[in-house]
């Protein structure tokens, strides 16, 4: 008995994972963007990649990855109908703006992905100063909450809040920057 | 529009930002960005970066990868899809940060200063090491500042070196052999150590138990104190939390209220996964790893709050009658006794001379004249004499407990069923008394028994008598009660001895606020007078203070 599924060539096997592993950044930022919750953000691109993985004959040649962020987007724009989806979403209508907004706008990870191919970011990390890139260090890679920041610091939340919105801000101007020195 | 409204969209998108928006920030955002084609761009582009930042600070390049690979695994054709996705992980797993995209390789400054723990160890250890052996300078304090006080503290006894004396600071290690301490920190964390217990401080948002007891209440603003111990390390995600550690270093955990975050260590490297123990969960913490527990389990063990003994004030009113006291009962020539009250339902003429009382203060005492009356019965009580205090006058509110003593000398061999003693009651068929009885007809007719009585009704009842006494004896007698019950000692000055009797708990009075003690005498069925001497009268109340919380503020 044959299977109804269509079989793929162990190439195209080979092929979906090396796209996954090429494009998982770009994806991820693009969901978060979204409105999506952090901590759904993985879970949400896995479900992206076992979609594409499912409907990979509907690709045929073009960007990969832009196509991955258009599964999201149907994705998050399903689940935001169901409620048991609205538990992995931030605000609905926040969602839904962005949802409605970034069909005409460009897509904002995909020049910020390329600038982690590229270690602009870490360049501009190591350009904070040392009190900024500690909070960084805080709140990124020691997954602290802004209030337990705020422990440390013995300042209000708020102020760790608006401290970091702040340095996203100077990292974000120092890429696009830098992004754009080095695609001139 | 959006100048207008810019700082409170900005505190919304901080907020959204870090995944803790206010309801309503969301929908302010997107009214925002609608209007604002510049800001939507940037809110799309700050949450990008934001992912981004949280995937560089990812402790594995390749786990994202490898959970996308098994679930395609399980979806694909098992076999087929699992031998190409095997096929592909040596080259996966190869990938070491020094293989990793430029970002994660470039990252390391972000990670150097775990290197200094141990290079053998995989990176996920090496991010706890790191928190073990790093975070004391994390504090962002000087070093020389306090990061806690002690606040409170009950029975307390320190060992040498292991006091408190105004130097909480990170390296320093208190020793509480026994009590109850309670630490207030500078981030708002209130810790309650209950000795033998020892705790080491790290900074204003840690603490490691070396051993002992504590609780932890955190609040919102200090969230993600943690608690280390030689198990492991708790972490509290905005709770209220107990932590044990026994002797052989293994930990308990409770938690109260909220949530905290478990983790066991080997040495001083963090080894296990993190366990999130939610409101009523226990977990023992230990070499093996974390291990929930039966909810609730061992919470009772736990002080969580220093709750200060009642403040209990005597009141005493105390007589020698060495002296008149204006305003009080008056004896047959118009001296104030220094007693007040007369048990409710006996003669009532608190005004009038009593022809039967007279006081001498020469030699320090009241005589009284004692004629045929009875309580049991209510028999002539017109004519008794039972003299005393209120105690609401002694600041008595129905609870507290108290005393009445009277010292009787010479004590008479009052005729019929003569009867002498102290009572207590709201009136006289609703009070309790006891003292000496003297048995009429019986063969120890020269003799008394100690007795002690109920009247509830009019009636004696459970009356309760003990051993023999002859008269002519001094005797301190005194009716207390303790811990609302109640019992009678009568002590013998002239032999030194002494005997205590109880009865029955006269749950009758239990709830009587208005309450007299006092001094009485009877000669019922008696053909004369008797005669009764009282040196020194004394009536005790002690009144507790209402509890204070915030130690005492």
């Amino acid at each position: 008995m044959q299977s109804s599924k269509i079989e793929l060539p162990v190439r195209s096997q080979e092929w979906f994972i090396e796209n996954v592993r090429k494009y998982q950044a770009r994806l991820r930022a693009s969901i978060r963007a979204l409105g999506v919750r952090p901590e759904a953000v993985d879970d949400l691109a896995q479900d992206v990649f076992i979609l594409a993985w499912q409907k990979m004959t509907d690709f045929g040649t073009g960007d990969f990855g832009a196509w991955l962020v258009q599964i999201a987007r149907r994705l998050i724009a399903n689940e935001r109908r169901k409620e048991a989806g609205r538990r992995r979403i931030l605000a609905g209508e926040f969602t839904d703006f962005m949802l409605r907004s970034l069909a005409e706008a460009k897509e904002p990870a995909e020049q910020l992905a390329q600038a982690e191919e590229i270690g602009t970011l870490q360049d501009c990390l190591e350009r904070l100063p040392p009190k900024g890139r500690q909070m960084i260090q805080w709140r990124y890679f020691e997954q602290l909450s802004p209030g337990a920041i705020a422990s440390r610091l013995d300042r209000p939340s708020n102020y760790v809040r608006q401290s970091l919105l702040r340095l996203r801000r100077l990292l974000l101007q120092c890429v696009e920057r830098q992004s754009l020195r080095q695609n001139r | 529009m959006f100048a207008e409204n810019g700082k409170s969209i900005e505190a919304a998108l901080s907020r959204f930002l870090d995944g803790e928006p206010n309801p309503g920030d969301g929908a302010a955002l997107a009214a925002a960005m609608a209007k604002d084609e510049r800001l939507a761009d940037e809110v799309r582009r700050l949450l990008a970066l934001d992912d981004l930042l949280r995937q560089a600070a990812e402790l594995s390049p390749t786990a994202f990868l490898e959970v996308v690979q098994t679930r395609l695994a399980a979806e694909a054709d098992a076999d087929r899809f699992t031998q190409a996705v095997l096929h592909r992980l040596p080259e996966a797993a190869a990938d070491t940060p020094s293989e990793a995209s430029p970002l994660r390789r470039r990252f390391r400054w972000a990670r150097s200063r775990l290197m200094l723990a141990s290079a053998a160890l995989a990176l996920f250890a090496l991010g706890a090491a790191w928190w073990l052996t790093a975070r004391r300078d994390g504090t962002g304090l000087s070093p020389s500042a306090e990061i806690a006080w002690l606040r409170n503290a009950q029975n307390c006894r320190w060992a040498d070196e292991g006091a408190p004396a105004g130097d909480l600071r990170p390296g320093k290690v208190l020793h509480l052999q026994q009590g109850l301490a309670e630490l207030h920190f500078r981030s708002g964390v209130r810790i309650v150590l209950q000795g033998p217990a020892s705790l080491e401080f790290l900074t204003s948002h840690s603490v490691r138990l070396l051993r002992g007891k504590l609780a932890a209440s955190v609040p919102e603003s200090a969230r993600g104190f943690e608690v280390v111990s030689p198990g492991g390390k708790v972490v509290d995600l905005g709770t209220e939390f107990g932590v044990g550690v026994e002797e052989d270093g293994s930990t308990q955990v409770y938690v109260f209220r909220g949530e905290v975050e478990a983790q066991a260590a080997q040495g001083e490297v963090l080894a296990s996964a993190i366990v999130k123990l939610k409101e009523q969960q226990s977990a023992r913490i230990g070499a093996e790893g974390v291990h929930l527990g039966p909810a609730g389990l061992g919470t009772d063990s736990f002080v969580r709050e220093i709750i200060p003994p009642p403040i209990v004030t005597p009141r005493t009113l105390a007589l020698d009658f060495h002296q008149a006291i204006t305003g009080t009962l008056p004896d047959k020539n118009g001296q104030g006794t220094g007693l007040t009250h007369r048990l409710p339902g006996t003669r009532h003429d608190l005004r009038t001379r009593d022809k039967n009382l007279r006081l001498d203060p020469a030699t320090g005492c009241l005589k009284m004249t004692i004629h045929d009356n009875d309580l049991d019965h209510q028999r002539k009580l017109y004519q008794g004499e039972y003299i005393g205090v209120r105690l609401a006058d002694l600041g008595f509110t129905g609870g507290e407990d108290f005393a009445v003593m009277a010292v009787i000398p010479n004590t008479p061999l009052l005729g019929g069923i003569g009867q002498l003693g102290l009572y207590a009651g709201v009136r006289s068929d609703k009070c309790i008394r006891g003292g000496l009885l003297r048995r009429w007809g019986s063969k120890e007719g020269g003799y008394y028994h100690q007795f002690f009585v109920h009247n509830n009704g009019g009636l004696d009842s459970r009356l309760h008598t003990v051993g023999l006494m002859s008269g002519g004896e001094d005797l301190r007698l005194t009716l207390q009660r303790s811990r609302g019950k109640y019992a009678l000692t009568i002590e013998n000055l002239t032999s030194g001895t002494s005997s205590t009797l109880s009865n029955y708990h006269p749950d009758f009075l239990d709830d009587e606020r208005n309450l007299y003690v006092g001094v009485f005498a009877a000669v019922p069925w008696g053909k004369w007078p008797g005669t009764l001497y009282v040196k020194e009268f004394k009536a005790t109340v002690w009144t507790l203070a209402p509890y204070m919380k915030n130690g005492g503020k």
